[in-house]
Parts: C-alpha cells; sequence; structure tokens
C-alpha cells in the first residue's frame, strides 16, 4: 500500500512563499487569472486581489522577547487527514479519501452545501465558484500520477517541503517520522490522523498542537493571543456542523438507498 | 527550428538523464503513479527553457505552454542548473502573473507636450516607425551639433548583468559616452569594492559563500532567505541543520536571523567596529592561520614608517613582486624567494630603511580596536564578539557571508574590506568552505578604460570621487541633468529602471527628468518614471523573447545559457536590441552597419554573420551567431536552456590554483591585507575622507553615529521582502496577495513605539531629517527590531496611478527619504545615512 504524506521542515523553511506560489501557477491558475481581470475593472483591485483565497499559505509568527525574538514560518494546507472531518461531513460523498490517502472532492458529486468548509480545523477548503465545487488541496496527484512531485514540494529552495511515501520505509518522509524527535502532526489531538507533518522545535511545539491558524496575517495579528481559544471556537461550530451533516446525510442516504 | 521540446521529450529525457536527479531531489523513487500517465493535448504541450527575470539573480527556469498559454514555471527539474538547481521563488513561480498582467504596456505611446511630464496626461498611441523615426531625428540632430556626450542610457540590473554588451554598441554608433547603470552605485559597487580591494573581484555574480561546505557563517548586512536569490537561497537553505553555528548580524530580526543560532542586533552602520574589535581578537590571542598568510596574502609584504611599500618590481605575469623579510637570511628578499617570511617585527634593510611587515601594521593598527572600545559603537556586548571572534577562528572552515547590496553608509566600502580581512585571518578565501570565485568570476575580465569624456570619469576628477567611473556613478548623471555639472545630460534612454524611486530623492530626481530634452523610457509596466517620458517603448516579458547567449553568472561553473521565448509576444512590443538596432536603422545605414561592426568586437562574433543573422532570426539569430563561433552544442541549449562548460569541481581546483599560484586578480596577486588598488587611490582621495579609503583598514564612522537626539528619533534599516524585487514586483497581483501584511510596514520596537503611543497598525508620519519630507506609512510594532531603529522594505512606495495592483494604503517611498548624495569613494548611494522622526499621524 501507499500512503502519501508531506513533511513540512518548519526549521528550513525560509519563509520564500515560493510553495504557496507554484500552487496557485498550477492549480489555481484560471481562477487567479479571473479574479485579476474582475478586479483590473473595479476600484479596488488591491483588495480582490489579496481576498483570493490559497490552498496553502506560509504564516510568519512572531514571538519572543526583544532581543529574544523568534519567528517561525507556520504553514496552512490541507493535511490529508485519516477519518477525517471533512469526509465526514460530506453529506454526498463528493469528498473522499483515496487509499493512497489524497482526500479528494468529486466535483460532480459536490453540491456546494459547504459543510465541509465548516467541518475541517484547518481553513483547508473553499467554495470555488469558476469549478463549482469545493476547492483544496489535491497533493498535485495529476502531476503525481506523471512521477512529477507536488508543485510546492518541486520549488522549494529550502527543501522544507517533503514528499513520498510513508509506507515505504526507505522513503525520506517515512525516515524523517522514524528518526526526527522533532515530528509533529498538527492537531494530533483532533484524532485525524494527518498525512502531513511538521519538523519543528520543541519552543515552537505549541503551534504544531495549534488547531486553526487564521487565514489572514492580519487576523493573526489581532488574534494572536487567542488563536487556542478561537481553534476551540471552531471546533464546537464544527460539532455544531457535524450535527447537521449528520441529520442531512441521514436523510438523503435513506432517500437514496444503494448508492455507495 | 525545433527549438522547443514537448512534454513526452521532457518525460523521456528525465527518465534516463533525470532519474537520478528525482531520486536525489525528492526521493520520489517509490512513488507508485495512481493515475495512467498521459495529459490531453499532449502534443500542444511543451517546456521551454529560459532564464527567470523577476529578480537579477537568473535563475534557468523551465516554463510549461499548452495551447500557446504559458501554464507554470519551474525550475530546471530533469537538468539542474548549477545556479538554482532544480528551485525557483515564489517571484519566479508568479511570472505568469507579469505575462498576463493587464497594467502592461501594450504598445508604444508618444507624448508632445513637455509641460504635461510628471503626469499621464497627454499620451497618444504611435507606431514603433513614428517612436524610432521621432527618436532618430533627434539623435542626428544632436550628433550633428557636436552634442553626441549629451545622450545617457542608465539601464536597470537587466541591463547591467547582459544588455549592456548589446546597449554599448548603440551608444557608441551614436557617439556617446554614458552608458549608467542603476544597480552598480546604487546597490553594490561599495561593498563590491571592497572585496575586490582584498581579493581582486567582489561582485555578488563573481564570489559566493561556499554554503555546501562552510560551518561557522555570519551573516552581515544581508538577507539571504528574505531577499532570496536562489543560487544563495538553496545552498544555504538546503544546509540549515548542519551548519555548527549561523550568527546574524542586522539590526532587525530577519528572515535570515530566523533561521540562525544567534542574532546580533547591532546599531545600523557599526559592523566595522566589530570586525575590527575581531580581528583585534583574533590576532591578540594568535588565533590566526600563519601559514595561509605567509603563503598566500601579503601579510608579510614590507612597508615603509610612511605606510608604502617598500619596494616592488613588475613580474612578468604583471603581477607586482615585494620584499618581504626573510628570517631565515634575515634579509629582504622577493616573497617568493623567501624561506620564512616574516609577519612580525621592525627590521632596517640594507640600504636603511626602516620596514615592518603589513601584518605588524595591522596589528598594531587593531590593537587599540578592543572588543570594549566596539561595545561602545555598535551596543554589542564585548564578550559577545570575544566569543564570536573565538569561535569564528576556531571551527573552520569558517566565513562571513559575501553580501549582495552593500550602498548604506559611507563606510561601505571599508566594512566589506575588514570583512574579506577578517576572513583572510581564518584562511578563509577561495578555499573550500570559505568565500570562492564563481565561473563568472574566473573568467577575470579585464579592466576597461571607460571613455575620457564618459559623465562619471569627468565629474569624478572634478569632485575628487577617485572611483567614480569604475563605480558608474548615478550621482553623476544627477548632477549632469539637474545643474549641468559636468556637462549636461539631456537626452536620456531609462531602460528598465525607475530613478524615480530608485535614486537619490524622488522630487529631485523628478525635476531633473523634467530638465531633459527628450526622456525615453523602455519598461514593461507604467511605473512612476514613465510618467516623465516623452517616449514610452514597451517591451516583451521575459517570457516573449529570445536572447542573445550570456556567460552564467554567480554559479560555481563556468557556463553558457539564454532565454527562448516560451509564446508569442501578447502584445505590440519589442525585444530592447530591437529597438537599438530599430533607432539606428531609422538613422541611417552607417549608423545600422556600425552597431554590428561594434557589437562584433564586443563579443568576437564576426560582425557580417551577426547582422545577416539577426536579419534572418531576429534575436535569436545574434544567439546562434554566438553559439556557433563558440561551437556550443545548439541542440544541449535547447534542451536545457544552458550548457556547462566547466564543472563546479574544476572551477573550485582552478579557484585553489590561482591562490596557489598567486595569480588572483589584485595587483600583487596575493590576497591583500594591504592593498595597493586603494594605495594607489589614496592620492585622488580628499584629505577629510581619507578614513574611508585607506589601504589598510581603519574605523570609519557612518555619518548617523550617534545622532539620535530623543525618544521620536530613528536609524533606518532598510531590506528586501521575499515576495518583491525591488520596487519593480508591487503590480505583480499574486505577489501583492502573497506578501505578509508587517512585510508593508514600518517596523517598529513595541518599547519604542509605546513611548510615542503608536500600536500596530497605526498610521505614523516618518519624516526623513535629511530630505525634510513627510510621509505616510502603517506602523508594525514589534520585538523584531533595535529600539532605536526602524526597519522598511523599498520594495514599495509606487505613486503610478496606471499601476492598479497596487497596496491602497500608505507605504513609504525610500526616494523620499533619499536626497542626491553620496559616499566619498565611488559617488555611490548611502541609502542608510538617514535618521527619521516619527509620530503618529
Ligand atoms: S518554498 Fe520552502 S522555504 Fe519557501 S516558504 Fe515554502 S516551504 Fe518555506
Ligand atoms: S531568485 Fe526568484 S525571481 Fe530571482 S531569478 Fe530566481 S526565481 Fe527568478
Amino acid at each position: 500500500m501507499t500512503r502519501y504524506a508531506m513533511i513540512i521542515d518548519l526549521n528550513k523553511c525560509l519563509g520564500c512563499e515560493a510553495c504557496a506560489a507554484a500552487c496557485i501557477a498550477e492549480n489555481r491558475r484560471i481562477q487567479a487569472l479571473k479574479t485579476i481581470e474582475k478586479a483590473a475593472g473595479s476600484s479596488d483591485a488591491y483588495k480582490k486581489v489579496r481576498d483570493f483565497w490559497l490552498r496553502t499559505r506560509v504564516i510568519p509568527v512572531y514571538t519572543g522577547k526583544y532581543p529574544f525574538s523568534k519567528l517561525v514560518f507556520m504553514h496552512n494546507i490541507c493535511l490529508h487527514c485519516d477519518n477525517a472531518p471533512c469526509v465526514a461531513a460530506c453529506p454526498t460523498g463528493a469528498t473522499y479519501q483515496r487509499p493512497d490517502g489524497i482526500v479528494l472532492v468529486d466535483h460532480t458529486k459536490c453540491i456546494g452545501c459547504q459543510y465541509c468548509v465548516y467541518a475541517c480545523p484547518y481553513g483547508a477548503r473553499a467554495w470555488d465558484p469558476e469549478i463549482n465545487a469545493i476547492d483544496k488541496c489535491t497533493f498535485c496527484e495529476h502531476l503525481l500520477a506523471e512521477g512529477q512531485p507536488p508543485a510546492c514540494v518541486q520549488t522549494c529552495p529550502a527543501h522544507a517541503r517533503i514528499f513520498g511515501d510513508l509506507e515505504d520505509p526507505e522513503s525520506e518522509v517515512a525516515r524523517i517520522v522514524r528518526e526526527n524527535k522533532n515530528v509533529h502532526r498538527l492537531g494530533s489531538d483532533w484524532r485525524a490522523k494527518a498525512g502531513v507533518f511538521f519538523v519543528v522545535n520543541p519552543e515552537f511545539k505549541e503551534l504544531a498542537g495549534n488547531p486553526k491558524f487564521p487565514d489572514k496575517e492580519e487576523e493573526l495579528e489581532k488574534h494572536q493571543p487567542l488563536y487556542r481559544l478561537a481553534g476551540w471556537g471552531v471546533f464546537a461550530l464544527t460539532v455544531l456542523g457535524l450535527a447537521g451533516h449528520i441529520i442531512y446525510w441521514t436523510a438523503k442516504k435513506s432517500g437514496e438507498e444503494g448508492e455507495a | 527550428m525545433g527549438l522547443e521540446l514537448t512534454r513526452r521529450d521532457f518525460l523521456k529525457l528525465s527518465a534516463v538523464a533525470g532519474a537520478g536527479v528525482l531520486l536525489s531531489s525528492h526521493g520520489l523513487r517509490f512513488l507508485k503513479p495512481v493515475r495512467a500517465q498521459g495529459i490531453v493535448g499532449e502534443e500542444k504541450e511543451r517546456y521551454v527553457p529560459g532564464i527567470c527575470a523577476m529578480c537579477p539573480a537568473d535563475c534557468n527556469i523551465l516554463v510549461r505552454v499548452r495551447n500557446g498559454r504559458v501554464e507554470r514555471i519551474m525550475g530546471p527539474e530533469w537538468f539542474p542548473s548549477p545556479k538554482n538547481k532544480n528551485k525557483i521563488c515564489a517571484r519566479g513561480n508568479s511570472g505568469i502573473f507579469r505575462l498576463y498582467n493587464p497594467d502592461r504596456l501594450k504598445q508604444p505611446l508618444i507624448r508632445d507636450d513637455k509641460n504635461l511630464r510628471g503626469t499621464w496626461k497627454g499620451f497618444r498611441a504611435a507606431s514603433w516607425n513614428e517612436a524610432y523615426k521621432r527618436i532618430a531625428d533627434h539623435l542626428k540632430k544632436l550628433v550633428a551639433e557636436g552634442r553626441s556626450r549629451e545622450i545617457a542610457i542608465l539601464g536597470g540590473w537587466l541591463s547591467c548583468e547582459v544588455y549592456r554588451t548589446y546597449l554599448f554598441p548603440f551608444l557608441r554608433a551614436v557617439g556617446s559616452p554614458n552608458g549608467l547603470g542603476t544597480p552598480t552605485s546604487q546597490c553594490f559597487f561599495p561593498k563590491a569594492f571592497g572585496w575586490t580591494s582584498v581579493i581582486g573581484l567582489g561582485m555578488h555574480s563573481q564570489i559566493l559563500t561556499d554554503y555546501d561546505n562552510v560551518n561557522y557563517l555570519i551573516v552581515m548586512r544581508r538577507n539571504i532567505a528574505g531577499s532570496i536569490p536562489v543560487v544563495h537561497g538553496v545552498r544555504f537553505g538546503q544546509n540549515l541543520g548542519r551548519y555548527k553555528k549561523v550568527v546574524v548580524i542586522d539590526p532587525r530580526f530577519s528572515e535570515t536571523a530566523a533561521k540562525a543560532d544567534e542574532w546580533i542586533p547591532i546599531k545600523p552602520g557599526t559592523d566595522l567596529a566589530l570586525l575590527l574589535a575581531m580581528m583585534n581578537v583574533i590576532i591578540g590571542e594568535k588565533l590566526y592561520d600563519e601559514d595561509y598568510l605567509k603563503k598566500y596574502t601579503n601579510a608579510p609584504m614590507l612597508l615603509t614608517e610612511e605606510l608604502k611599500p617598500y619596494k616592488t618590481i613588475k613580474g612578468k605575469n604583471g603581477k607586482i613582486k615585494y620584499y618581504v623579510w626573510d628570517k631565515a637570511g634575515n634579509r629582504a628578499v622577493l616573497h617568493e624567494e623567501a624561506a620564512e617570511p616574516a609577519l612580525e617585527g621592525t627590521y632596517t634593510t640594507k640600504d636603511g630603511v626602516k620596514v615592518k611587515p603589513v601584518f605588524e601594521f595591522l596589528k598594531e593598527k587593531v590593537k587599540d580596536y578592543t572588543p570594549e572600545w566596539a561595545e561602545n559603537i555598535t551596543d554589542v556586548p564585548a564578550a559577545k564578539i570575544r566569543n564570536l571572534a573565538r569561535e569564528f577562528a576556531t571551527t573552520k572552515p569558517a566565513a562571513i557571508d559575501t553580501g549582495w547590496h552593500g550602498a548604506r553608509h559611507a563606510n561601505e566600502m571599508m566594512t566589506w574590506r575588514a570583512a574579506g580581512i577578517v576572513n583572510a585571518l581564518v584562511g578563509s578565501l577561495l578555499k573550500t568552505g570559505g568565500i570562492i570565485f564563481t565561473g563568472e568570476g574566473l573568467e577575470l575580465p579585464k579592466a576597461s578604460t571607460p571613455p575620457p569624456e564618459y559623465v562619471s570619469v569627468v565629474w569624478g576628477e572634478k569632485h575628487h570621487i577617485p572611483l567614480a567611473a569604475a563605480g558608474m556613478s548615478a550621482q553623476a548623471l544627477y548632477d549632469a541633468m539637474a545643474k549641468g555639472d559636468p556637462y549636461p545630460i539631456k537626452t536620456l534612454f531609462v531602460i528598465a529602471t525607475n530613478p524615480v524611486l530608485n535614486i537619490c530623492g524622488r522630487v529631485e530626481c523628478g525635476e531633473a527628468l523634467k530638465k531633459l530634452d527628450m526622456l525615453v523610457v523602455i519598461d514593461i509596466l507604467p511605473i512612476d518614471t514613465a510618467a516623465y517620458a516623452d517616449i514610452i517603448l514597451p517591451e516583451h516579458t521575459y517570457l516573449e523573447r529570445d536572447d542573445p547567449l550570456f556567460n552564467m553568472p554567480y554559479a560555481p561553473a563556468v557556463a553558457v545559457e539564454t532565454r527562448f521565448k516560451a509564446v508569442d509576444p501578447l502584445y505590440n512590443t519589442r525585444h530592447v536590441i530591437d529597438m537599438m538596432v530599430g533607432i539606428l536603422k531609422a538613422m541611417g545605414e552607417d549608423y545600422y552597419e556600425k552597431y554590428w561592426e561594434y557589437l562584433g568586437a564586443e563579443i568576437n562574433v564576426d560582425a557580417s554573420k551577426l547582422r545577416e543573422y539577426y536579419e534572418r532570426y531576429g534575436v535569436r539569430g545574434i544567439m546562434l551567431a554566438q553559439a556557433e563561433t563558440r561551437k556550443i552544442p545548439l541542440d544541449e541549449l535547447m534542451k536545457k536552456g544552458f550548457v556547462v562548460l566547466e564543472r563546479e569541481d574544476e572551477v573550485r581546483r582552478k579557484d585553489l590554483e590561482l591562490l596557489e599560484k598567486g595569480e588572483l586578480p589584485t595587483p600583487t596577486g596575493k590576497v591583500e591585507l594591504f592593498s595597493l588598488k586603494l594605495f594607489e587611490l589614496l592620492e585622488g582621495c580628499p584629505k577629510e575622507k581619507i578614513l574611508y579609503c585607506l589601504p589598510l583598514v581603519e574605523w570609519a564612522p557612518p555619518e548617523i553615529l550617534n545622532k539620535r537626539r530623543s525618544d521620536d528619533e530613528f536609524y533606518v534599516a532598510y531590506g528586501k521582502v521575499p515576495t518583491m524585487t525591488h520596487t519593480s514586483a508591487a503590480d505583480n497581483p499574486m505577489l501583492q496577495r502573497l506578501t505578509p501584511t508587517q512585510d508593508y510596514r514600518v517596523w517598529i520596537n513595541r518599547e519604542s513605539a509605546e513611548k510615542l503611543g503608536i500600536r500596530n497598525g497605526d498610521k505614523i508620519i516618518v519624516k526623513s531629517l535629511k530630505s525634510g519630507r513627510e510621509v505616510e506609512a502603517i506602523a508594525f510594532v514589534t520585538e523584531h527590531v533595535r529600539p532605536d531603529t526602524v526597519w522598511l522594505s523599498w520594495d514599495f512606495g509606487q505613486h503610478s496611478e496606471k499601476l492598479r495592483f497596487k497596496q491602497d494604503f500608505p507605504t513609504v517611498t525610500y526616494s523620499d527619504l533619499l536626497i542626491p548624495d553620496y559616499e566619498p569613494l565611488a559617488g555611490a548611494a548611502k541609502k542608510a545615512e538617514i535618521i527619521v522622526k516619527i509620530r503618529k499621524a
């Protein structure tokens, strides 16, 4: 079996954002070009492009007290969890996990209810009017199919994003997970076994355990002391959301008996 | 011509040549494809090799094109380049959004009313022919009137790095001596010269910190991670975790500091004091590499008491030979003849001259530069400096990073010279794990003498700026435009640079531009400077153009490279070479023919072949003629975009050989602890500035030292952010999307901000005590900058209303804080010699 996984080594990450930029070009290029076109015709072009949604983000987190200042570049990306809350939340089966661990959305089945968006603790999903479905990280499965690495991994100058098969003991990801003491799973308290791991020094471990990062730096600034709390807020929302899905899903399921 | 490759070709190639690469770079050997290979429209898809132009680091790239549209730009995955390996940065990845940016200049524009300069009013679309004719008529008139020297070109980094070779023949054809580049004096020259004074080379394209092998790395006045030229970033980044220690010396906690083991928040402009104190410790505690100094440096060179070389002779290889004290024979002999050259002591030669080795002078010089002395100046505890020096000298190999930009303070040259000397003391220069020469460096370019009427030469002589010509002082150009000093420059071509935002004061620079008879701006975007133009000529982006053959800069390899256009030009744009040639053609056949003649001489290619190939294939023809002449395998060039002629091991071997043989490009061929070049220049250096140009080392204070008088005044540290390149990328919508909020803001220490009642996100007024101007900005209140210093990026501050994606809140235009002003040695910029006053808006 194959279990695709990504390691993001925060000790190496330079915060250059090449990964996020490569992802736009590879996966959200059409959307970006449309956004740009629309923005150009408006009076608030900058705001419009700032609102553009990204599948993966790099978030500088400033901590410490001068002169013992610290800075770590936290990453936001779909973790391709086992037992993923989004998969559980999806009423139509549009969101599913492949046997190799990649969590995908079947666009034809997606009805746009966005339950998964609320269910995801990591802000890794968004409704995308361009594809008329939910957009999210796919680990660049279309590139993997050709033997190419995901775009972000391909471009990372620091070799901070590392990709491979966790089940293969000789792979670099398996080796790092096995040997590096500083490997953490984001939100491990979620019991959602993630396919993305973070290498992070003990001093920043707090961050790795933090269930959700705000989408924008602006928010981060406002909420920095609060984000742990915010994470639990999202959790509560999710629980509510989940309850909703279950009701919806059960109803739907009973109406469409026989569908896998 | 089959100059393009399909995805299938590439996958085939990667299967053979690239397998090992994939394996080593990603460990993807074990990936099992989950979907059958094959992508619809495969025939219509191709990978075109090229060179990124989003910043001056020139990364090699592959451009994936489908149905005539660029889909993705990536690093050269299957044939890693000796420069950026297979990686590119956020800007490189976002090149698509430069190509498809709706703000681009789409056709030539002419404005007839000079009174409208400085605004966007009055431009009308014009044909290329009309634009060429107008320029040609104007130039011909100047030539006829004998006013050719009033013409100048001001190029940006693209011109500076590669196109200069193709611009100089144009200038020569119209009889102008004036080719200038903004990068040189505004960006790197003082730093480069500091290094040159020690090892003979110093441009960032010529020297490289050996990140792959260094164990103890000091990074000073530089932000490798945040400026992320991939050639350095990839080596620095991939070695993180392997280094014994990385120390970052910077008034602000940079992205590089985030990766370091230790951050030393030094007082701006005082790095030189810290370096001198390091010398004090390393020499005082005898931690230096004695063998290295005796063998490879001119540390044993005998100087008289007046600090003049005792005796020199010219060697056969053109190098200056000098005398040392041979302890074995107890007499002065040529360095190469000495069995035991003395580093220390005072001697009297047979002819009765009292002499001492350079090292003895150095030792005496730095004796008073104790860590305690330096603590007072730098605000770095003496114990820390002492420790740093000891660790640096005993953890081998150790290096102080080469830097990149270096035009901050009046003491810029001396600072980098001192960095070079500290490296020399521990034996790092030209050695594995230290500072090495790149492939470009090894080509050891011959110093060409600038034309005698070159504006920087005449200006430099008049104002006693000894290196103004070599430094291409932009100050000379400014003075010539604004004041006719040393003579008027009245016709200016601005090529891919933005002087209004990049040099001197924004207002002063604009006023100077208004005085011109003709301003031609060649660019891809409606930048601030273009608003002052009479004629705007739109250029292809780097994804739409072919290019000549270039020598590969930065890399530890000798290689050639080129660009292939990935897609046809979207708009009515042209290549800058087409423009130069087009203007000359409109001037007449003589001029046109001269261009090829001069270009041929410049690049050693037969002129008639150049002309013929150009007429047949356009700019690609120039490349073909060069490749043919230099016997570069074209198929390989077409496949990869570059051809390696000498690999890294060969370059490293040659570096060592230069050191061993004493053939470095310094006057003596040795690492020079006493710079003969500076010694030569000493005469031209005015007395009051002498501190900044002495041939040994000397404490030369920054002008702002201790000039901060109150809590609302601050020193200024500035820098780049990872998503931007100077002021050129702020109209890239996706790079704007990716830029972290605080990168737009003025960083101010939390405690200092509290004293002024400034909170994070507040609007503030920044007043430059130098220019007197006040600008609005937003505060980032942080623990990540010194309490007496503010940090800001100079990537922003665009005003052009035509740049629709620029930020919609106030950012600092760095040139607003400056006035036309220069450092003493080269007439270069000293952009951090300012103090600002800050208050809440
Ligand atoms: S590309 Fe690599 S170094 Fe750059 S931000 Fe992404 S993970 Fe970090
Ligand atoms: S460092 Fe980035 S912007 Fe500069 S050349 Fe390389 S990829 Fe392009």
